[in-house]
């Protein structure tokens, strides 16, 4: 009796600091001060090929330099907001663009005006100088430059595999990990319609 | 010996799932990293104009499904932006860059948010966009800056951002709250 009583106690405590365990391992893994900016994006698409066709550049290009753009304020003028203009040199175009081009995204972060680093995550935060980027772009109404429509549409070339700003979204799992052949032709295979068999629209 | 090893592998085998049932309760619990600020009492400061100003306060403070009215928190009004234990909330042109709404962590020491800042684009908002859509993204900004994260499993919660429609934190918003707070 006092045998068995031992064995759900001891069980009990087993279970418990397995749970306990498996809380803090996750809370490690995902609860860090990484991400600083979370963004409503005004366009979240369901498909690659929906981003591929709304988007007015596609492009494998490498940032060549960050400048500080405009700071934004509220209506009231309060709440600095700086962005920075970014450009790139295209490598490769998919659609509206070609190598050798020059294209500058304009997106929020950088210094505001009392010194302060604004660091904004939300789109895979800042780029940086020198590394390769498949892009996917809108152009601003009423500009030159270009933004990056969304979190979906941006993926840093590392080795030659691309990574996206959020793995486990629909749409960029498709890119995610991918090698640099590899998202090319499945960016290129959405770009040519609904096609039987195209990679993209699985 | 036999029956000794058979109660090792149980026991560990107990361990193990309850540890896969822990992990998977923390991942499905749409924190936003470990961000919080250091209680509940935040102050509120609502630096918008004209209806923005409005619908910054019924998704803040005065809707009662609002964060301050449905939760724990309590989120008393100030008449200044601030730098410590504030929420600033601002409503302006900020251009086409794809974002509707934005929620920055201007100011934080470790994982405690000290002052957080919540922006609606009014170049996206002020076309198009229904009074319910505007205060769909209000709530998750400023539920962002409380420490929650996207959520697009449920269709009653301003914190999916997949849709625009649901202008209220729901129930599953208010326990995760009310337990970091």
């Amino acid at each position: 009796m006092k045998s068995r009583k031992s064995f759900w106690l001891g069980t009990l405590a087993v279970v418990a600091a397995g749970l306990v365990t498996g809380v803090t391992l996750a809370d490690r893994v995902l609860h860090r001060p990484v991400e600083s900016a979370e963004a409503a994006w005004a366009e979240v698409f369901d498909s690659p090929a929906g981003l591929a066709r709304s988007v007015d550049v596609i492009a494998l290009a490498q940032a060549v330099g960050v400048a500080p753009g405009r700071v934004a304020t509220s209506d009231k003028g309060e709440g600095p907001l700086p962005f920075q203009l970014v450009d790139f040199d295209v490598i490769h175009g998919l659609k509206g663009t070609a190598a050798g081009d020059r294209v500058t995204v304009e997106r929020a972060g950088g210094v505001g005006p009392s010194g302060q680093a604004v660091a904004i995550t939300a789109d895979g935060g800042d780029f940086v100088p020198g590394e390769v980027y498949l892009l996917f772009l809108k152009q601003q109404p009423d500009g030159a430059y270009f933004y990056q429509v969304n979190d979906q549409g941006r993926y840093q070339l590392k080795g030659n595999h691309f990574l996206a700003v959020r793995p486990d979204d629909p749409v960029a799992t498709r890119l995610h990990g991918v090698t640099l052949e590899q998202g090319l032709a499945r960016v290129e295979a959405a770009l040519g319609g609904d096609r039987p068999g195209g990679i993209l629209e699985k | 010996m036999e029956s000794k090893k058979r109660w090792i592998a149980v026991l560990a085998l107990a361990f193990t799932l309850a540890a896969l049932v822990g992990a998977s309760a923390a991942f499905a619990s749409h924190r936003w990293g470990c961000w919080k600020y250091a209680n509940y009492y935040i102050r509120w400061y609502n630096g918008a104009s004209g209806d923005y100003y409005n619908i910054y306060q019924e998704e803040a403070r005065t809707d009662s499904n609002s964060w301050h009215n449905y939760t724990d928190l309590d989120l008393p009004q100030v008449g200044s932006a601030g730098t410590s234990d504030h929420v600033n909330a601002y409503a302006g042109f900020y251009g086409s860059n794809g974002w509707l709404g934005l929620a920055s962590i201007q100011r934080a020491s470790g994982c405690t948010v000290l002052q957080g800042n919540a922006y609606l684009n009014r170049s996206y908002l002020d076309s198009g966009y229904s009074r319910t859509n505007k205060k769909h993204v209000a709530c998750q900004e400023v539920g962002h800056l409380f420490g929650l994260n996207h959520n697009t499993g449920s269709s009653t919660t301003c914190m999916n951002d997949t849709i625009l429609s649901a202008p209220q934190p729901n129930s599953h918003d208010q326990a995760l709250i009310n337990s970091l707070y």
